[in-house]
């Protein structure tokens, strides 16, 4: 039974990493498409560099993170997210969606006139 | 009677570990290949053919590999410490282990993205667009 734990243990571990380094290489060698990640767009099809998205981004990628250094310090359960984690989420996406729903009002506005 | 039953266990593990190891390697190597077209994973139709990369696709797509490699972790370890307690306490039947409890933040979390993806959405198609402005107003 043991041996049959490691091999369970090891092969949803490569399984795993190979998948992470699939979609992580293909992101880095054009495979998956990320053209526009960080370019807002108005409704009349010009692109404009997003801040708001940088910031997303980056408040994703530090959540992700220390929710992983969470987990690899104690792996026994899903440790709990505080709640400044959450709010500071939560007021990205705000900052995101504020951001789009001002691009979309002057593009509504510009397009009346 | 309990040894077969054991056998029987293992061979199922054995049969469903292998089956599982070799849909993985198939779906990888294709994905290697080029058979499976990753190209459009996190982008969203614009108008246009080539479409543009989505933010919150990308945010759900990390998030995803978050909670999967935690879960695993989490599985794994929790096994590990109930096959060392089983040595210890053999008196006290067979223990299994459960699967984790995902905590409300977590689900707070995949909320916030999934609701900020869905507003995104309704601003999206509200907006007018260069198709709208050309077109003829409705009587």
């Amino acid at each position: 039974m043991s041996f049959l734990m490691n091999l369970i243990y090891w092969e949803t571990l490569l399984i795993l990493f190979a998948l992470l380094a699939t979609v992580v290489g293909q992101l880095f060698s054009g495979g998956i498409n990320t053209q526009g990640l960080l370019l807002g767009r108005t409704g009349n099809g010009n692109t404009y560099f997003s801040p708001e998205r940088v910031q997303l981004l980056l408040i994703t990628l530090a959540a992700a993170f220390q929710y992983v250094n969470a987990v690899l310090h104690k792996p026994t359960t899903f440790p709990e997210v505080s709640g400044t984690w959450l709010a500071l989420l939560g007021s990205s996406h705000a900052v995101y969606l504020g951001g789009k729903f001002g691009a979309a009002f002057l593009t509504r506005r510009n397009s009346s006139n | 009677m309990a040894s077969s039953l054991q056998w029987l266990e293992l061979l199922i593990g054995y049969v469903v570990c292998i089956a599982v190891g070799l849909f993985a390697l198939v779906v990888i190597w294709k994905i290697l290949k080029g058979d499976i077209d990753l190209n459009l994973l996190i982008s969203e139709k614009t108008g246009d053919k080539t479409g543009s990369a989505s933010m919150s696709r990308f945010q759900l797509l990390i998030f995803t590999f978050v909670i999967a490699l935690s879960f695993f972790l989490i599985v794994i370890s929790n096994a590990k410490l109930l096959q060392t307690d089983a040595n210890v306490k053999r008196t006290q039947g067979p223990m299994m282990p459960g699967l984790p409890e995902i905590p409300g933040g977590v689900l707070g979390l995949l909320g916030i993205s999934a609701s900020s993806y869905t507003v995104s959405k309704a601003i999206q198609s509200n907006t007018p667009t260069k198709d709208d402005a050309g077109a003829p107003k409705a009587p």
